[in-house]
């Protein structure tokens, strides 16, 4: 068990370390920070010196070659440090500062709403094919398949009409923007929960996407389970279908859930970035939008970082809770 | 006709008998003529004979059975005429600006009403309908070739030798690379670059990072056939790996490739859509339904609802038809009857 999950962490820690380079490289050869100091966005020439000194500071001197300034922000990665951010921010904010100001944000969005999600999916799923042809089965294929057919704006364009809807009529709704009340002292009870209300409508929309898919795969494997010889085996010696289902279905059923939560969690991103820029949140969504709008080479290459530690530790948690689950693997 | 694994009937031994020479082979040729080895005969009035249907023939029955298929075909139809007619007859353009109706509803002149800087929603969103079934299309059969190519090699190859098995597993690695990585980043990162050049480079940025999961179920399947007797026997008559390749593997995994095109059309327009809406995708010159989403306004929802219901409406009848498909191939589905 040990000897298989840390062989497999090791496995994803070179994938997400190669991924990142290939990140680093691509943003670094793809986009044109420098363009900042020239018209149209520069409106009065600079001495070349101090441009050079400008890009050089900033690690995105076209004039190095590509690798040397691969190296440097290795360099700087081992030390923990991600660069600066550069493009049209020139406010050289330290890109790891950016990240610990955002990420608190954005990971409360993508664990809940991963989280509630996949719970809620795995159940209706679960109960989809136990009561086959029944009415929830029914209504909860019907509206997964509706979900799915959806993209994730316009879905989140129904949660926020529906709400403006009810503020409209009863005069009382969630927040519709912003995660925090900028008005409220921070710390007190009103700011907390006018952060709670602020989180509801976001994590419905990443946990309905996310149940959607979950659902399905869900009713996929358990119907297999159903028909399985040892599900029958288990009925004949004496059990009740629903102890039978408990002591031996739902465990075989979730084994190959473990592999879609990993994929689920790169979901929850990406869905999480429509849900930032919508609803206003400075989250890493935000930030990765902006940073690819400004040309920001080491933001993007941060943020490409922070997706592929978020898959890796939850691909490490699918491995954990497969191995839990999956008597073979022990 | 003992043996119950012996499914020919007697119009093979009709046949074994038309070929089969009494003198030259006395042993066959006595078994096929013994009366008592002989079925008995069907009398004349029992039930018609069964028509046998050819493969092609069964899965039209099942599929054109279905009430789904239908719906989502002839969505799907009134679409395609919308996108083709719609820019034709109506009198604006999506770029022509009515800056004093900004912001009003659906009119006689402005069928589905104008956002707030003057564009007319109607002849964006047929516009836009245009854009996105042509990169829906275009992107999901580029990717299925994409698919269907990495996929039979890396399955085909597995199996030959150290070589074989490296390239396989380099192969997969790659698959697994491409899914660490959240691929509207990448594609955030290369779309710009490429809209510069032309609005049709985005149906081979979208296939480029959609191949990879259907790559991984074609390897799997091809490894299964390649195990085969017939590919083995094609093998050892010197067949050469190609000509295997697609007489022997590809009809047999032909209903999977065309379902996953059919579910992967949808699947491109969804990635199109959220990408032209973060502002990553179709740039100003044309118009996709994402860009006409993306003047949506809480306050007026003539503004979003009909581009999203026209987008739905063109996922789910695509869906609609791609499970159809499916559940005509099942086997096991309700709809396997003749």
């Amino acid at each position: 068990m040990i000897r298989f999950v840390s062989l497999r962490v090791l496995t994803y820690a070179i994938l997400a370390f190669v991924a990142t380079s290939f990140a680093y490289l691509l943003a670094a050869s793809l986009m044109h920070p420098e363009e900042v100091l020239y018209p149209p966005i520069a409106t009065e020439p600079l001495p070349p010196a101090t441009a050079q000194m400008y890009l050089d500071v900033r690690n995105v001197n076209p004039d190095t070659p590509l690798f040397e300034r691969y190296a440097t922000w290795l360099g700087g990665l081992v030390r923990g440090d991600l660069g600066v951010t550069t493009g049209t921010n020139k406010s050289m904010t330290p890109v790891i500062d950016e990240l610990g100001t955002r990420i608190p944000i954005s990971l409360r969005l993508v664990v809940l709403g991963t989280v509630i999600g996949t719970s809620l999916g795995i159940l209706l799923g679960m109960i989809a094919a136990v009561r086959r042809d029944s009415l929830g089965d029914r209504a909860s294929t019907l509206l997964a398949f509706f979900v799915l057919s959806l993209p994730t704006p316009v879905i989140i364009l129904i949660v926020q009409q529906i709400n403006q809807g009810v503020m409209d009529t009863t005069g009382w709704g969630l927040p519709a923007i912003n995660p925090i009340n900028p008005l409220l002292e921070p710390g007190s009870w009103e700011s907390f929960t006018y952060q709670v209300k602020a989180l509801i409508m976001p994590t419905i929309v990443l946990a309905l996407t996310a149940a959607a898919s979950y659902s399905r795969y869900m009713k996929v494997t358990t119907l297999d389970v159903l028909g399985s010889d040892y599900l029958r085996t288990a009925r004949a010696k004496g059990l009740t279908r629903g102890r039978a289902m408990n002591r031996h279905g739902l465990r075989m059923a979730l084994i190959p859930m473990g592999q879609y939560f990993a994929f689920a969690v790169g979901g929850a991103f990406s869905g999480s970035l429509f849900v930032e820029l919508m609803f206003n949140w400075q989250g890493i969504g935000r930030f990765a939008i902006s940073a690819i709008q400004m040309a920001d080479v080491n933001g993007t290459a941060g943020v490409v970082l922070y997706s592929a530690i978020l898959t890796l530790l939850s691909a490490t948690f699918a491995d954990f809770l497969q191995g839990a689950l999956d008597p073979r693997i022990r | 006709m003992t043996n119950p694994n012996d499914i020919r009937g007697t119009g093979d031994a009709a046949k074994l008998r038309e070929t089969t020479e009494p003198d030259a082979n006395p042993v066959l040729g006595s078994a096929v003529d013994d009366p008592q080895l002989r079925d008995a005969e069907l009398p004349e009035d029992s039930a018609p004979a069964r028509e046998s249907l050819g493969r092609g023939e069964l899965l039209r029955r099942r599929f054109l059975r279905s009430k789904s298929a239908w719906v989502g075909m002839i969505v799907f139809a009134l679409l395609v005429v919308m996108a083709i007619v719609g820019p034709m007859i109506y009198q604006y353009g999506p770029f022509e600006r009515d800056l004093r109706n900004a912001l009003t509803g659906p009119s006689a002149y402005h069928w589905f009403g104008v956002n707030e800087n003057g564009l007319d929603i109607f002849a964006r969103t047929m516009q836009g309908l245009r854009i996105s079934l042509v990169i829906g299309i275009g992107t999901a059969v580029l990717t299925s070739f994409l698919a269907l190519v990495v996929g039979i090699v890396a399955g085909y190859i597995s199996h030959k030798g150290k070589w074989g098995a490296f390239g396989d597993g380099a192969l997969v690695n790659l698959i697994n690379l491409f899914l660490v990585i959240p691929s509207i980043l990448l594609l955030m990162l290369f779309s710009p670059a490429l809209q510069r050049a032309s609005w049709l480079w985005m149906i081979p940025l979208l296939a480029g990072f959609a191949w990879m999961l259907t790559a991984r179920v074609l390897r799997a399947m091809t490894q299964q056939l390649v195990r085969t007797e017939y590919v083995e026997a094609a093998r050892f008559m010197g067949v050469n790996p190609i000509i295997t390749m697609t007489r022997h593997i590809i009809p047999n995994i032909a209903s999977w490739i065309i379902i996953d095109t059919t579910l992967g059309v949808s699947a491109a327009i969804l990635g199109e859509t959220g990408l032209s809406f973060i502002g990553f995708g179709i740039q100003y010159p044309q118009v996709s339904l994402g860009t006409v989403l993306q003047g949506y306004n809480i306050s007026a929802p003539y503004t979003w609802v009909p581009p999203a219901a026209v987008l739905a409406a063109l996922v789910i009848s695509v869906n609609l038809m791609g499970e159809a498909l499916r559940d005509a191939l099942d086997p096991t589905s309700g709809s396997s009857r003749l």
